[in-house]
């Protein structure tokens, strides 16, 4: 398989999955709040395609009253499992790659400014760095999360978590960049540049940020995965998206009642949901690395 | 040695550096220890207020920072509010629950990444290079959490292994290697799973670290000179990967204390990470601090001991 | 006078760090004329040839072009005398940008200064193409399927863009096969007729300095230790570097015919 092939197909199995997440409101049967009573741990319904109605209230597959579909059975409350996989894939993914881009949005700018400049500048934000990089992440993350208000709406709890996960995330990316930036800005064509005339802005936008791409690219494959499991650590604990909006974080903390769990199987589907996931980014992050390994 | 000289001071500067930032971190906590009487109609405002001003949570930042310096140079690490306990003792236990988990764990997994990397390098781009390499990106995908919780399931459901804990009840009446067997048995399945997480990312490591040196232009002069390939492997090989590799380790001793904590709050392995996580919900200013202290410092000095280990090892750093 | 002559240098001196790289440096060039600057590594030829191009400020002393002093200028009237003197770097491959198509290579100054619109600026890479014998089918190429000598091709043109008066060659043609570095080398004498362009050629390589300029600068420690036309120095070079340097060249005899 070439590498163009390899890249396509991460890129295509990540897009389904993303996809998949991004349209639960239409894909899942049943809104992620909807109990059951009646019918709690039941596990995954037979479909029998004569029962099985299409696009009924707005979503795409559904069953007529009383009976009910749990492709991946149901919780305690009688919620369907499989509607709140995707729905919690929404928050957990989404999180992720949120979260990403805020590190990688600062760390670009930081570190171009660091790697641009110098100087003070360069020493403040490599000894910040530093700092930070002292810090072990996940009781770093904890502390910050929980040092703020512990009870929010869950919107808050969102941005709050992207916010926090992100902002602990710079550092790796901006010193990586500031490589890149510190040797593109002594190059020939840099310099002609800037014999033209040419500004500070119109260097770094025209010239030297394309040079960063690379290491954003495989930095985005790098952090999106930490960061989702990062949201999934969180709110396994209590200190991310709470109840009754799921995330497979907190849907993983009712897995916990371990003497029925073997009976329960399917309430291990969001952890082995991730496992694509992870697996798709892993094959993306080699696609994009290894050229690099082989031109060394 | 002046190198060594200047990473050491620098290390201290970075944790006197950190002390000020978590400090100051845990003080722009809204709310304390006490602040959960606020909520309590039987407790009056004016008791809260005394309570904080009894343990000394009312005095200006300067002054409680440069008091606890003061005492943690004495060997005093504060007093934990939540546990009504002093933070050192409380401390002691669960650091060395932590390190022997996290140290069995790293333990193991490097003694087992090493000949696997090394192996998987040099049958680089064979069928059994492919498989492994499969495998260990299958590994790598699997959450730890899930690994845990799954683990947890087979324990409870076939009893082979104890769900939790770290000693059996009456423990302390065992006789000594009965006890070390105990431990041992309780340390299993939390130990497997952090093997099992670690073990991707090394084997990659070394596999990469390996596979660079065996392309370098010395060693393939050195299999045309018809060095015998035990010789080549541990006496020039080895040598030349081993600088990432010293970095790696110095990383794996520096996260000895932090990348447990997961599994520890999941499979109930009394160390550090459930007593943080406690501490954090309680608001307990002294303890949160001191474990954020002891984790970063163990993370500089995994660092600063790679450093200083890369400065000895590798004779191009110190021309530098 | 120093503002008499077309480029007039009194005095000029840089130092980094306390090292003076040049010392003093005083001669004066007249329009339309090629000077060529030799001397040993480190004799301070790249950093003249940086200061008159304002990648460096000099410490001290005068540069005079046209009339004007360019030292006594402020940042925006500095900024837009850039573009009457241009520097053509050493390396070709690096100083454009691999990603860059012959286009935007050439135009880059048009488009950094603001002049023109995209019709006509591309109008004019048609142009500054065929100038230095470029097929302007190549526009849309990216820079690094060129060959050096192609590159060094469009590094001139770049550089013909915003019209300069005084072209700095530092060591333009090292790398270059002498196929190629003498159809470089016709084309900038071509290019001297037509538009009475101004060179100062920096160079390792007497043969060419003899085929190109005018007249030579010898340097040596930052400092023009000789200064004379070229059948003049041939004939009687007076400091004992520039023996040295006529001896060390294998490609002349001592009575000025190239070998």
């Amino acid at each position: 398989m070439t590498r163009r092939t390899k890249l396509a197909a991460a890129l295509v199995f990540l897009g389904i999955l993303h996809a998949l997440a991004i349209f639960a409101g239409f894909l899942a049967p049943y809104p992620y709040a909807e109990q059951h009573r009646e019918f709690p741990y039941s596990p995954p319904t037979p479909i029998h395609s004569s029962r099985l109605q299409f696009f009924v209230h707005g979503r795409l597959f559904g069953v007529p009253e009383p009976g009910v579909v749990f492709l991946l059975g149901s919780d305690a409350y009688g919620r369907d499992v499989f509607s709140r996989l995707l729905y919690g894939g929404r928050v957990s993914l989404f999180t992720g790659l949120l979260a990403a881009l805020l590190s990688l949005g600062l760390g670009l700018a930081l570190g171009t400014l660091a790697g641009f400049y110098g100087g003070w500048l360069d020493r403040l934000l490599m000894r910040g760095g530093e700092l930070v990089m002292a810090l072990p992440w996940l009781y770093l993350l904890l502390a910050v999360r929980a040092f703020l208000p512990l009870h929010i709406t869950t919107v808050a709890a969102f941005f709050l978590l992207v916010v926090v996960i992100g902002s602990v995330g710079w550092v790796r990316p901006a010193r990586l960049i500031r490589g890149v930036v510190l040797s593109a800005r002594e190059r020939g064509f840099v310099l002609a540049a800037r014999g033209f005339g040419a500004s500070d802005a119109y260097l770094i936008r025209r010239h030297i940020l394309p040079l960063t791409l690379g290491v954003v690219l495989t930095q985005a494959t790098v952090l999106i995965p930490q960061y989702i499991l990062a949201e999934v650590a969180l709110s396994f604990l209590g200190l991310g998206v709470s109840e009754p909006v799921p995330s497979w974080g907190n849907m993983l903390a009712e897995a916990q009642q371990y003497h029925a769990l073997v009976a329960h199987g399917w309430m291990l589907a969001p952890g082995l949901a991730m496992i694509p996931v992870l697996l798709g980014y892993l094959l993306l992050a080699d696609t994009l690395i290894a050229p690099a390994r082989r031109a060394r | 040695m002046r190198y060594i000289g200047r990473r050491l001071l620098h290390g201290l500067l970075l944790l006197v550096a950190v002390s000020l930032l978590s400090f100051v971190f845990a003080d722009l906590a809204p709310g304390d220890y006490f602040s959960q009487f606020l909520t309590d109609p039987t407790v009056s405002p004016e008791t809260v207020a005394a309570l904080r001003a009894h343990s000394g949570l009312d005095r200006p930042f300067p002054v409680r920072y440069a008091a606890w310096v003061a005492s943690v140079l004495r060997g005093d690490f504060g007093y934990s509010l939540a546990f009504n306990s002093p933070v050192g003792p409380l401390l002691w236990t669960r650091v060395r629950a932590t390190l022997l988990l996290t140290g069995t764990a790293t333990l193991l997994a490097w003694l087992i990444a090493l000949p696997l990397g090394i192996w998987n390098a040099t049958v680089r781009g064979t069928w059994c290079d492919s498989l492994s390499q499969l495998l260990l990106s299958f590994l790598l995908s699997i959450p730890d959490l899930l690994l845990a919780i799954v683990f947890l399931m087979l324990a409870v459901e076939t009893g082979y292994f104890p769900a939790g804990g770290m000693v059996s009840p009456g423990w302390s009446s065992l006789s000594a290697p009965r006890r070390v067997c105990d431990v041992a048995w309780h340390l299993a399945l939390p130990v497997a799973v952090l093997v099992l997480g670690m073990l991707p990312i090394l084997v990659r490591h070394v596999r990469a670290s390996m596979a660079e040196a065996i392309d370098s232009p010395f060693a393939l002069s050195a299999r045309a000179q018809g060095i015998p390939r035990r010789r080549l492997l541990f006496r020039h090989l080895l040598p030349a990967a081993a600088n990432p590799l010293v970095s790696l380790a110095g990383v794996s001793l520096g996260t000895l204390l932090s990348a447990s904590l997961l599994i520890e709050v999941v499979m109930g392995w009394p160390g550090l990470g459930p007593l943080f996580l406690e501490a954090i919900m309680a608001r307990d200013f002294a303890l949160v601090l001191a474990v954020v202290m002891l984790s970063a410092s163990f993370l500089v000095i995994g660092n600063l001991l790679a450093d200083i280990l890369l400065y000895r090892l590798d004779p191009r750093i110190r021309i530098k | 006078m120093p503002a008499d002559s077309f480029l007039g240098v009194r005095g000029l001196s840089k130092t980094f760090a306390g090292r003076p790289a040049i010392q003093n440096v005083t001669f004066s060039l007249e329009r339309g004329r090629t000077l060529g600057l030799v001397g040993p590594s480190g004799s301070g030829k790249s950093t003249l040839a940086l200061c008159l191009s304002f990648f460096e400020t000099p410490t001290s002393g005068e540069i005079w072009l046209d009339g004007q002093n360019l030292c006594r200028l402020n940042r925006r009237q500095r900024s837009l005398m850039r573009a009457d003197i241009q520097l053509i770097f050493q390396e070709p491959a690096s100083s454009l940008n691999p990603r860059f198509t012959a286009a935007q290579i050439v135009t880059e100054p048009l488009l950094i200064r603001g002049i023109g619109t995209a019709q006509t600026r591309l109008l004019r890479a048609s142009e500054l193409m065929a100038t230095v014998g470029l097929s302007p089918h190549a526009l849309a190429t990216p820079a690094l399927e060129f060959s050096g000598g192609e590159r060094q091709r469009l590094a001139i043109a770049r550089a013909l863009a915003l019209q300069p008066k005084l072209l700095i060659l530092d060591e333009s043609f090292s790398g270059l096969d002498l196929s190629v570095e003498a159809q470089v080398s016709s084309l900038l004498l071509d290019l001297q007729q037509r538009h009475g362009l101004t060179y100062i050629l920096i160079s390792h390589d007497l043969a060419l300095v003899w085929r190109l300029a005018g007249e030579i600068a010898v340097m040596d420690h930052g400092s023009i230790v000789e200064h004379a036309p070229v059948a003049g120095l041939l004939a009687g070079p007076q400091h004992p570097l520039t023996i040295e340097l006529l001896n060390a060249s294998l490609a002349l005899s001592l009575d000025g015919a190239p070998a």
